[in-house]
């Protein structure tokens, strides 16, 4: 079993930390994982990938995901043409897709949680949440995660990915 | 979902790129002295070791340098009085401390650079190949190339390990931004290492001039004693194999016991190519892979044990042809040779089974690039 799964964000919106706390968290579960940012100069705003695998094995390939199983759009305004079987999407509404739709609206409970910086609310808890949800991980192995990744700043964090694990609506 | 996959093994399982598993390894190994000046993508390495000595995790010196000349200066140093050290470069870097490098080598001092390998300009590019660390190879360093953050780990320490018993420096090379920016499942083993040792020391007071001019033979001897026990070094890393991670040696030997075909290649782009091999071996070809885990020493007898039909995928040219072809083919052996993914042009699983797919077909050209 391999899971491969693109992140599409903005820079500045969190998507490499939600790679790293997803991968931490199949690693508690007992997977192997892979967290991987797209390489090259980020910039705040600008359209940025993040890729996650998830194993039973060892995961060896190490080239950025092609075909993801999974796709995680953080801004829906983000173009995104893909026949991933999973999409899970930062928005109130879902949009119409072959594969399954999972959506949240990741901003609000962000700011809810005051997880802002300059005016730009940070995705990377609450998509953690909905992506934990639709990948069955476990919310505690999220939890220690979210600890292991962020320290001291996890506890608003988690709260609002517990939060989005539990609102997070699917077709 | 839940699975015992990982749960093979004992120690602290921890989710690192090659970079964080590098300094974890550093921690481990308690150097004296440090010395680094940044350059992407191997700065997260100091970064975080520069945070551990902040912190008091690591009690070490930790000197901020103007420039990567000066960091293999300290370093050479710092080695010289009996320090324990370490250092990291990439790309431009490695080649502005070049010099150094000779010196250090020359002088046989054991010391520890992790090399996170990148492309060297122009044109400009910060992204992997293995143009950089392959500079290295006449210099008489140790070159070990790890394929994924658990053997980048296993490396670091062993790289002390050996280097402090043969009087020989030692380069660790992980693939740019595919390992060092990848976070990876690592298991942190708490390995005790010998305590430090090397054939001279020069402290304060002592009165001793070493490096002076040299006249006659002195040069020539000192030189061909280094590759000899360069290639001495060898017994050293198979010997002490099994203690850092028992990746196997000089060489990892990939489905090759019955192969017909064999691919040789080194660093991270080499699982990618391990499941295109598992691909054509569902299609009953019988292909495997050297993986070549050391450039010096270079692991002549290994390569000579392989099938005649040999693929050398290289990922740095020297002329028209790829390194590695050039060192697999000074062993004996007819090879066909392909240079590809200069400057981080991505080779992925499918361009890597196309590839094999051409080769095992007999479509090759003796030399291509893949572009």
């Amino acid at each position: 079993m391999l899971i491969e799964v693109t992140i599409y964000c903005r820079g500045g919106q969190g998507g490499v930390t939600t790679a790293r706390i997803l991968a931490t968290a199949a690693m508690l579960q007992g997977y192997y994982s892979q967290a991987m940012p797209q390489f090259g100069p980020e910039r705040r705003g600008a359209r940025v990938n993040a890729y996650i695998r998830i194993s039973d094995r060892l995961i060896r390939r190490r080239s950025p995901v092609k075909k993801p199983d999974v796709l995680v759009i953080f801004d829906r305004k983000i173009e995104v043409d893909s026949e991933a079987e999973v999409l899970i999407l930062n928005s109130p509404e879902p949009f119409s897709s072959s594969g399954k739709v999972y959506y949240v609206d990741a901003t609000e409970i962000a700011e809810k949680n005051g997880l802002v910086n300059a005016g730009w609310a940070i995705l990377s808890a609450p998509m953690s949440g909905a992506v934990a949800r639709a990948l069955d991980i476990e919310l505690s192995a999220l939890k220690e995660a979210m600890y292991a990744e962020l320290g001291t700043r996890a506890e608003k964090s988690f709260n609002a990915a517990k939060e989005a694990y539990e609102v997070v609506k699917w077709t | 979902m839940r699975t015992e996959g990982n749960r093979n093994d004992s120690g602290i399982k921890k989710l690192l790129t090659s970079n964080e598993a590098i300094a974890e390894a550093v921690r481990i190994a308690k150097p004296d002295v440090i010395a680094a000046y940044p350059i992407t993508p191997q700065s997260p390495i100091v970064e975080r070791l520069a945070e551990m000595v902040g912190s008091g995790e690591l009690d070490a010196s930790f000197v901020r340098v103007e420039s990567e000349h000066s960091a293999m200066a300290v370093i050479h140093g710092a080695a010289t009085a009996g320090a324990r050290v370490f250092t990291a470069t990439s790309s431009h870097g490695l080649a502005y401390m070049f010099e150094m490098c000779w010196w250090i080598a020359g002088s046989r001092l054991p010391a520890v650079m992790a090399v996170a390998t990148r492309s060297i300009g122009a044109p400009w590019n910060i992204h992997g190949d293995h143009t950089d660390i392959m500079s290295l190879r006449d210099t008489g360093w140790i070159i070990g190339m790890a394929e994924s953050a658990q053997e980048a780990f296993d490396m670091t320490l062993q790289a002390f390990a050996v280097s402090e018993e043969v009087n020989i420096p030692f380069a660790v090379g992980i693939d740019a931004f595919t390992m060092s920016h990848t976070a990876e499942v690592v298991e942190i083993r708490d390995v005790r290492l010998p305590e430090r040792r090397q054939a001279y020391r020069i402290l304060p007071g002592m009165e001793v001039a070493v490096n002076a001019v040299t006249v006659g033979d002195a040069r020539m001897r000192a030189r061909y004693d280094l590759a000899v026990d360069l290639e001495k070094s060898a017994e050293v890393i198979e010997r002490t194999d099994n203690e850092f991670g028992s990746h196997g040696g000089l060489v990892e030997k990939y489905r090759l016991e019955d192969a017909e075909y064999a691919v040789v290649m080194a660093g991270g782009w080499c699982g990618d190519a391990k499941d295109a091999i598992d691909m054509l071996r569902d299609e009953g070809v019988k292909i495997g892979m050297l993986r070549l885990r050391f450039i010096r020493p270079f692991p002549e007898k290994a390569v000579k044990g392989l099938p005649s039909e040999i693929l050398v995928v290289d990922r740095a040219n020297t002329g028209i042809r790829g390194i590695l072809g050039i060192e697999t083919s000074s062993c004996g052996v007819e090879v066909e040779n392909v240079v590809a993914g200069l400057g981080g042009l991505d080779v992925d699983v499918d361009n890597f089974y196309r590839l094999f797919r051409k080769f095992v077909d007999g479509k090759l050209e003796k030399v291509e690039w893949l572009i």
